[in-house]
């Protein structure tokens, strides 16, 4: 580590400075004086003539004629705006170029006929989706309507202001459900109702969950005519609905 | 006639006859300088027609006025010249020594030059032989003053006095 350099030290490099001829860590040390003192930088400054001198006191000599035209035709070959290309013009070079353009289009089209395919497989799910929704909502209303055969369903301990009615048709697997003063769930749990025939058969009917006034209307089916089902309630089943009842009745109704 | 500031303007423009006016304004005392620190024609082709291009390049970075022009550019020149130097030593592998350094013969007084540098030539040749060659090593060689020492097999602290003394008369000579 060297000792560290005095003012006078420094002011005794500055020829050698101002030659370059300072090693790396003088050279450091002479900038940081030169930085606090402009004392120290105008003195460097007066060197300048004498370097000059130096630069100009060879003998002379006639460059060749072809250096100037090669340093022109160097100078010509980027005589473009002076501005360094961003990397948006970098970017557009490359967009730009031929090949690549031609690869990108190429890419769009196949993307675009994925993108339609897939669009168009998707549409088609979802008017099916949509179909199915209107059948049932079609079938829905047919039910409350027009059904002949109703059935009453009363709220148990749990909520007794409860009340449900199913409609339904002599000999069809489709019944509506219409429910009100149902008591609001929380997003984790669902209505869902289950139907038993005179044989014990239990199967789920419906899963549905109530608007907030407590009202709630569903399509529900069961694999045999409504008219073989001998009981039905509504339990308190997690979101998604379960196999079989897990919660609490919420209504019942026995057929006599 | 342009400026040397007005050409830079017209460069900045990217206007090519501007370069070429410059060239033929101080492309031989490039040239020359260039030669006689490289001492190598190809070389020093190389070097000057490095000089303009970065001026070409970055017009921008010549900040003063008009009349310092000429000397930036020879510093520009000397700076490429010197790191060409150094290159070609790592490269080639060459030690310092004076044995095997050229100096560079000083501007003859017949020389049509400008006056006040054949002044300098004799103030050159007329400093005592230590100093002139510590000067001669260290603005054409590109050398340190611990190389100079290393190549002159001199005290550090010598060769230091013998720059700042020879570097002092220079300046008076010039009358800074």
């Amino acid at each position: 580590m060297s000792a560290p350099l005095s003012y006078d030290e420094v002011r005794d490099l500055l020829p050698a400075y101002a030659l370059g001829a300072l090693d790396e860590h003088e050279r450091a040390v002479v900038q940081s004086y030169l930085d606090r003192y402009p004392e120290l930088r105008t003195e460097v400054a007066r060197y300048g003539g004498a370097l000059h001198g130096l630069a100009v006191g060879v003998p002379q000599r006639t460059p060749p004629a072809s250096l100037k035209a090669n340093l022109i035709a160097q100078a010509q070959k980027t005589a473009q705006p002076q501005r360094r290309a961003s990397w948006w013009d970098r970017l557009l070079d490359v967009f730009l170029a031929p090949r690549f353009a031609l690869g990108v289009v190429s890419g769009m089209l196949v993307l675009i006929l994925s993108l339609f395919a897939i669009q168009t497989v998707r549409l088609s799910a979802e008017v099916a989706q949509l179909q199915k929704a209107l059948s049932a909502q079609d079938r829905l209303l047919r039910l409350l309507t027009s059904s002949s055969e109703e059935f009453t369903l009363s709220g148990t301990d749990i909520a007794p202001q409860a009340v449900a009615t199913v409609r339904y048709n002599p000999g069809e697997k489709w019944a509506a459900m219409e429910a009100s003063q149902l008591p609001a769930l929380p997003e984790s749990q669902v209505y869902q109702m289950w139907l038993v025939n005179a044989a014990g058969e239990r199967w789920s009917g419906a899963v549905f969950r109530p608007d907030e006034n407590g009202n709630a209307v569903a399509l529900v089916w069961c694999p045999q005519p409504m008219d073989s089902i001998v009981r039905f309630g509504v339990s308190i089943e997690p979101a998604g609905g379960s196999s079989t009842p897990t919660g609490p009745n919420v209504l019942r109704g026995v057929r006599s | 006639m342009d400026t040397d500031l007005a050409l830079i303007a017209r460069i900045k423009r990217r206007d090519a006859s501007a370069l070429a006016e410059l060239y033929d304004r101080y492309g031989a005392r490039v040239y020359s300088l260039a030669c006689a620190i490289l001492d190598e024609e190809m070389a020093a082709q190389e070097v000057t027609q490095d000089t303009f291009i970065k001026l070409w390049e970055h017009p921008e970075s010549y900040r003063y006025d008009d009349s310092r022009f000429a000397a930036w550019l020879l510093m520009v020149a000397r700076h490429l010249a010197i790191d060409h130097l150094r290159r070609e030593r790592v490269r080639s592998g060459r030690t310092l020594s004076i044995d095997a350094m050229e100096f560079p013969e000083i501007l003859d007084a017949t020389h049509d030059v400008e006056a006040r540098w054949r002044d300098l030539r004799h103030v050159l040749d007329g400093l005592p032989a230590e100093q002139r060659d510590v000067i001669v090593l260290a603005y054409y060689h590109g050398l340190s003053h611990s190389e100079i020492a290393d190549a002159l097999k001199l005290p550090l602290g010598t060769v230091k006095t013998r720059l700042r003394l020879g570097m002092e008369k220079l300046r008076q000579a010039i009358g800074d």
